[in-house]
């Protein structure tokens, strides 16, 4: 099993589905796992309490993604209270199934806000202690939506391609610092938007796919744990698309 | 875990549940169109999200508000009291009370039969016309919803929420909407035991029943031994404004009435099926077994007999009249505010069951095909569009399930008058914006 052992990771949208997983799996691989919420108190309490039972108790912070002064905050907070940070998951995000003939403009603004503000706020505040300590490992989560030619909401599809671009980019910049900068695009899931589909849908995508089913939260968490890892040293400003070969 | 636990526990996770466990249809639905979904609680009659965001509920079978106090203290002292709530002898007591109060409201009616939801009342009118006339046929009209059980289904109009079923009942059949011509023939078969009608149709798009008809109606059904039915669950209990229910101006009063949304005062379960001793006795009083053929097991039963006799003391006659002038200023008030909207053809309805016709957008891209559901391309977007917006704006409304073209409008009898304002212009203004986007 890859370990993390002693590896400070902070991940923001943690306290369920995806984010909840992968801290999970951090903290049962030996890591000290912090992480974010937005509005949910009772989730995230959920989330504390499981991530302790898997080996390592939370560090909590609640607030916006996209709030610049809450990214700095936390990870300040994060970084003082062990040292410095190591791992940085950028898994917050939003979306709305919306045609784009009712998108609007303030419903873009959201997604971008929370999905690529929210991961650039994070990054830049969690950067000043990495390239300080000259290493680190970043993993954005984007999503198959801009990976493959399938319906999706144009906004957020524009975002996760977004983070595709801001992944590249910044493992170019940060890479001499010892950072580096990958992203995980999962196709569709047991939890979350799957939940959203008609089943028809659903089965489309199934049907479609090489292995016939949906992704499990766990087997993604264990591909972000591979990346934030020691054993994914050599790999930066690389995507990895775990869609079930769609 | 104690209630209060519980209760929180619900809230957080029952939704999630209701999808995995209920109609994942239903709740994929409603996050698709964007419904307030996590509503949690509730301040001052109307629902609130787990955000904060307060929302008027359109629906109508809250005519009180939601959690109104004045029902729910009395369910609270009944459940403190050490009152049964179910009777095995089924000689309710707090049944009994509330029939009295309801038929004492009507000024006609003095027999009632309690269920537990709508389809519970149109079901027991339906085998007391049979029982009472002794003939099979079951007349009812195109357009209609008279709810979900067999007989109910029955008498629906055609699509999702009947084609499913068939065959269905047999002797139900249907005529066209106020079709007098028809009427007289199907009646004077002679095989008809019940035509059944809602005085305004919900479904079908806020439709009223045209004068000439609704005179045939009480004429040709009593020449011809035929019950008249009136479902007034939609109608009644003062939401048409027109008094306590709907039809007691009619040339004659149906022979049986039915009755339920928000009888038991939006917190419990209940119907009532209103007609005549004579009427009831003809069906069921040969024997003493017989008095039994039809029942509910619960249908009469202490909490939500309690819960409606809070209701009724609630509705009184200065709450219908508001309902009536404060309707009639929406409708005006909605009328001039749409008035000039290329996507409105109609302002209709009466008190507080409003409906507002509207024209389909002219533009592909606001089609359920361009949506992504081409299975529903043969139903206009418009009224779901318009809903979609005013969840934003904090209306939950709702679309006719019939007629999607028709977006429709029931508000709580106590809504402040300023709402009704501000709602109107919303309603313009989310219109001009779906006009803007053809």
């Amino acid at each position: 099993m890859t370990r993390l052992d002693g590896k400070r990771c902070l991940v923001t949208g943690g306290s369920r589905g995806l984010g909840r997983a992968i801290g999970v799996a951090f903290a049962r691989r030996g890591a000290q796992v912090a992480f974010t919420y937005s509005t949910d108190d009772a989730d995230a309490e959920d989330a504390k309490r499981a991530v302790a039972e898997a080996g390592s108790e939370p560090l909590v912070f609640k607030g916006s993604v996209a709030d610049a002064a809450h990214a700095r905050a936390t990870a300040d907070a994060v970084a003082k209270a062990w040292g410095g940070i190591d791992v940085l998951v950028c898994n917050a995000a939003v979306t709305q199934i919306l045609p784009i003939s009712l998108l609007d403009e303030a419903d873009w603004d959201l997604v971008m806000d929370v999905n690529v503000k929210g991961t650039y706020l994070f990054v830049r505040a969690a950067l000043r202690h990495m390239i300080r300590q000259k290493r680190g490992a970043i993993l954005t989560i984007g999503n198959f939506a801009s990976e493959r030619v399938i319906e999706a909401p144009v906004h957020y599809a524009a975002s996760k391609s977004a983070l595709r671009g801001l992944t590249e980019a910044l493992a170019r910049e940060v890479g001499r610092h010892g950072v580096r900068v990958n992203l995980l695009a999962p196709g569709l899931l047991e939890r979350g938007l799957s939940q959203t589909l008609p089943q028809h849908r659903v089965d489309e995508f199934t049907d479609q796919s090489a292995l016939h089913r949906l992704g499990g939260l766990d087997e993604i968490a264990e591909l972000a744990a591979w990346l934030v890892s020691d054993d994914a040293s050599f790999v930066s400003g690389s995507k990895l698309v775990a869609d079930g070969g769609l | 875990m104690d209630v209060k636990e519980a209760i929180a526990d619900a809230l957080r996770s029952g939704f999630d549940d209701y999808q995995e466990f209920i109609n994942p249809l239903v709740a994929q639905r409603a996050k698709l169109a964007g419904e307030p979904i996590h509503v949690v609680r509730v301040e001052d009659g109307v629902l609130v999200d787990k955000s904060g965001h307060r929302f008027e509920d359109f629906h109508g079978t809250q005519a009180f508000g939601h959690r109104n106090p004045h029902v729910a203290a009395a369910v609270r002292a009944f459940l403190d009291s050490d009152a049964p709530s179910w009777y095995p002898s089924r000689v309710n007591p707090f049944a009994g009370r509330l029939a009295r109060k309801l038929c004492e409201r009507t000024g006609h009616y003095d027999n009632v039969f309690f269920g537990l939801s709508g389809s519970d009342a149109v079901e027991a009118a339906l085998k007391l016309a049979r029982a009472a006339t002794q003939k099979p046929g079951l007349v009812g009209l195109s357009g209609a919803y008279h709810g979900c059980t067999y007989g109910s289904v029955s008498l629906m109009a055609e699509g999702y929420l009947r084609d499913p079923f068939a065959p269905f009942v047999a002797g139900a059949r249907t005529i066209p909407f106020g079709d007098v011509d028809a009427l007289r023939a199907e009646l004077a078969r002679g095989d008809v035991a019940a035509v059944v009608v809602e005085p305004i149709q919900g479904e079908g798009g806020v439709r009223e029943l045209p004068p000439t008809f609704v005179e045939a109606l009480c004429d040709l059904t009593a020449r011809h031994g035929a019950l008249l039915i009136a479902d007034e669950v939609q109608t009644g209990l003062g939401r048409t404004g027109r008094g306590f229910c709907s039809t007691a101006d009619w040339p004659r009063r149906p022979d049986a009435i039915l009755l339920a949304k928000h009888l038991g005062g939006g917190l419990a379960p209940i119907s009532a099926l209103l007609t005549k001793r004579e009427t009831f006795l003809r069906a069921y009083g040969r024997e003493f077994a017989s008095g039994e053929s039809h029942n509910v097991t619960l249908g009469c039963n202490a909490l939500t007999s309690v819960a409606g006799l809070a209701a009724l003391q609630i509705l009184t006659d200065e709450v219908i009249a508001r309902v009536r002038t404060e309707g009639a200023y929406l409708k005006r008030r909605l009328g001039e505010a749409v008035a000039s909207s290329a996507l409105v053809r109609e302002v209709r309805g009466s008190g507080f069951m409003l409906g507002v016709a509207l024209e389909p957008p002219d533009h592909p891209w606001l089609s359920f095909e361009h949506f992504g559901y081409p299975e529903l391309r043969a139903h206009s977007a418009a009224a779901p569009l318009l809903c979609h917006r005013l969840y934003k704006r904090g209306f939950f409304c709702f679309t006719c399930g019939h007629d999607w073209t028709i977006f429709r409008l029931q508000p709580r009898f106590d809504i402040p008058h300023e709402k009704l304002d501000a709602f109107a212009g919303i309603v313009r203004e989310e219109l001009d914006y779906i006009e803007g986007l053809s």
